[in-house]
């Protein structure tokens, strides 16, 4: 990693450390109310990075996105990057958020006002505006625009429903910004992070939980499942790291985003539902109370994983595309995937 | 952050150019190989064909011209080296050699050793066997009992060496023995022989696909000289813990099914059913990440960092890989394999579906493996 990047990843630590107690997580699950640690993020320019904020904004934008799912960051900082990925320069200020695309249903009208609704917006109530997708491009509304219905996933971050009618855009990007793959890469970083954080959280817990007399991380069983747990935070993690550098590297073109939105969100959900499964076997008990704090990692990694499309979305998607390809070009395709 | 250590990997234009070569080459060379043969890979072992690869100069790439290498890159390396399996080239002969033979050799090696074997090993003419496990001594190496011991002439071996693979066409083993049983580990010493020596009987061991790819090697009474030995006398353990580092970081912990995943896509035809599109699609990003996985590996090794544990890593998440496709693909196609060359996917399901419990024995066992990631996490 370079010394930049190191540097953005102490940054997002420290930052979001502070909303990592459980006392911030409950609050604003409880509420809704991310106002607080909006504002902390946004002094730090964090949600600028694809609006000239960077450089290099998808590298930038790998660091933090695992750092928000690495401290489950409870705030739209993912989405207000990712919905600013699929506009480009255009993004107004945030807190932004992304619809997905199968989740939504606008019209146009004749003077160019759109009419409909988007389910299960992610923040939807907590953002200024929403990205959403209209006839093949991507659109911006103001909630202020919406009348919302709230609703929760089991993350108990909001996912709220968004009813448009008549509404103005504010602001459009001339592409499809293919927001599907974009909302897929993202959830797949945060997914990727929030392993990382799980395994460290569930070694550290086997060391110091003693049962016989001894560390139950010394249990040969234990350790074998917390290596299974390593190896597919370890894939999870080097997947994401190697797509957002793709994608970098080849100015995000459309087939390139379309491929790593499948293979990390391919990889990284079967990763979560091990990793969240191991974890909790680890922690006995007390990891299924409220009062432990690994449930705010595994609730995430749960409604992550099916969101923008399940493991089996995406696989389909891929997996149609090997076989019009064909098993001879199997292997050339695998290797220009890089 | 995190446990390991996997950067990113670019891989170099050159590396790329070198790619087309080799495909280019194995068109042309074995343009009718049989699927199920090609699923044997660096278990088939052709003396012949490893000869043309080193005429390429595709055996001993990374290492010094002074000794017969190429002094190309480590990632050119992987680069060919993927290729090979991918294709299930028979790369078998020279494998071992190449994979970790001349590396431990040019690393702790005399002189003499390395001026006299290595260059041979490039040239594809000289093929090396590992002497590591023997009966009571498999996970548990330093259990090893076969010993060396010292005469006025050198040294005396007598021992059993079992599951060594291709040392019935190997020219040298390097063997692990006992030459003191004063400390577990620190009784250890490599030795390089000759398989003409005599007092070494080799006995192939049929496998349970019904060829024979390992061996018992028998010593008795047999003479070395002093100059014999590998490194330092009593420096075994270590020696054999780097080597093992070569052995498990290649991608050939990971492709071993590879042939079948092709005949799979080849059988099931453009229009896969949702089911086979989502085994498919589920394949194809693990192996993918995988390969990126792997390439991390060969990254450290370019750079000169020691990789054990993100190859224990990448093996055992390679393993578990390679050994679910043959039943992924029995279901797929409700397939029976078959011992019949005309039926290719039947016939390659039939040689993977062999195969595959070995995937996660040789070069350590899963569990073994895992005891050492686990120990990488700061469990043990
Ligand atoms: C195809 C093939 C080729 C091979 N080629 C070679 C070769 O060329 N040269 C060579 O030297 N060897 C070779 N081997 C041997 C290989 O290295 C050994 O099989 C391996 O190290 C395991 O030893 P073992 O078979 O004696 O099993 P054991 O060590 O007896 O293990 C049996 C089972 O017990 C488990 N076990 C053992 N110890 C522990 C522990 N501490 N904790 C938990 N579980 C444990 C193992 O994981 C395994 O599941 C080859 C093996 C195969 C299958």
């Amino acid at each position: 990693m370079s010394e930049t990047r190191a540097i953005l990843e102490d940054t997002c630590a420290k930052l979001f450390a502070r909303f990592e107690e459980p006392a911030v997580l409950r609050r604003v699950e409880e509420t809704g109310d991310c106002a607080e640690v909006w504002a902390a993020v946004a002094e730090q320019g964090l949600d600028q990075i694809f609006s000239g904020g960077s450089d290099d904004p998808w590298r930038d934008a790998c660091v933090v996105l695992k750092a928000c799912g690495r401290h489950v960051l409870p705030a739209p900082l993912a989405e207000t990057l990712m919905a600013g990925a699929v506009l480009g320069e255009a993004a107004p200020e945030g807190p932004l958020t992304l619809a997905a695309p199968a989740q939504s249903e606008l019209t146009v009208g004749h003077d160019g006002n759109l009419t409909g609704r988007l389910d299960r917006v992610a923040w939807g109530g907590a953002a200024r505006h929403v990205v959403a997708e209209a006839v093949g491009r991507a659109v911006v509304l103001p909630v202020s625009s919406a009348r919302l219905h709230t609703d929760r996933t089991i993350s108990r971050e909001p996912r709220d429903t968004l009813l448009f009618i008549d509404a103005k855009p504010v602001g459009s990007a001339p592409r499809d910004g293919q927001p599907t793959a974009i909302g897929a890469l993202m959830r797949a970083a945060q997914m990727a992070g929030c392993i990382e954080a799980v395994l460290a959280m569930t070694v550290q817990y086997a060391r110091d939980r003693q049962q016989f007399g001894k560390p139950i991380g010394s249990f040969q069983a234990i350790q074998h499942q917390l290596a299974i747990l390593g190896g597919h935070a370890a894939a999870a993690s080097r997947v994401v790291d190697a797509a957002f550098d793709r994608i970098a590297a080849t100015n995000a073109s459309p087939e390139v985003l379309l491929n790593e939105a499948a293979f990390t969100k391919i990889r990284c959900g079967e990763a979560a539902g091990v990793a969240a499964s191991i974890a909790h076997q680890t922690h006995g008990a007390i990891g299924f109370t409220d009062e432990h704090r690994l449930h705010y990692f595994t609730r995430r990694l749960w409604s992550w994983r099916s969101e923008f499309g399940s493991e089996a979305h995406w696989s389909a998607i891929l997996g149609r595309q090997v076989a019009a390809t064909g098993a001879d070009a199997y292997w050339p395709m695998v290797t220009a995937a890089g | 952050m995190g446990a390991f250590r996997f950067d990113a990997v670019e891989i170099p234009p050159d590396a790329e150019r070198l790619r087309g070569e080799v495909r280019a080459f194995l068109a042309e060379e074995m343009p009718n190989y049989p699927a199920h043969v090609r699923a044997g890979s660096w278990m088939r072992l052709e003396p012949e064909f490893s000869r043309k690869l080193a005429a390429k100069g595709w055996v001993g790439m990374a290492w010094s011209k002074a000794y017969g290498g190429h002094e190309r890159s480590f990632l050119e390396r992987y680069v060919v080296m993927e290729e090979l399996l991918s294709a299930g080239a028979p790369v078998g002969a020279h494998w071992i050699a190449d994979r970790q033979s001349a590396p431990t050799l040019l690393k702790f090696g005399t002189e003499a050793q390395k001026q006299d074997i290595v260059p041979r090993i490039a040239r594809g003419e000289a093929f090396f066997c590992i002497g590591m496990s023997e009966p009571d001594s498999g996970s548990d190496l330093a259990a090893t009992r076969a010993r060396a011991e010292k005469t006025a002439m050198g040294w005396r071996l007598n021992g059993t060496k079992l599951w060594t693979t291709g040392a019935h066409i190997a020219h040298y083993m390097i063997g692990l023995f006992r030459t003191s049983t004063e400390s577990k580990h620190g009784g250890l010493t490599q030795f390089l022989i000759p398989m003409k020596t005599p007092g070494l009987t080799v006995r192939p061991i049929r496998d349970l696909t019904g060829e024979a790819h390992f061996n018992e090697c028998a010593f008795v009474d047999v003479e070395l000289p002093p100059d014999a030995v590998v490194g330092g006398e009593g420096q075994g353990w270590g020696q054999v813990t780097a080597e093992l580092a070569f052995e498990r970081s290649g991608p050939e912990r990971f492709l071993s099914s590879m042939r079948l995943i092709v005949e799979m896509i080849r059988a099931i035809g453009p229009d896969p059913d949702s089911r086979q599109a989502v085994a498919i699609g589920r394949l194809t990003a693990h192996l993918v990440t995988l390969r990126r996985m792997s390439l991390s590996v060969a990254g450290m090794l370019a750079r000169g960092e020691d990789p054990a544990l993100e190859a224990a890593v990448v093996k055992d998440v390679g393993a578990v890989f390679e050994q679910d496709i043959p039943g992924i693909a029995a279901n797929l196609l409700d397939a029976e394999p078959s011992m019949d060359a005309a039926k290719t996917y039947e016939r390659v399901l039939a040689e993977l579906t062999m195969l595959a419990p070995s995937f996660s024995l040789r070069g350590g066992t899963r569990e073994i493996l895992r005891g050492i990631i686990a120990r990488g996490l700061g469990l043990r």
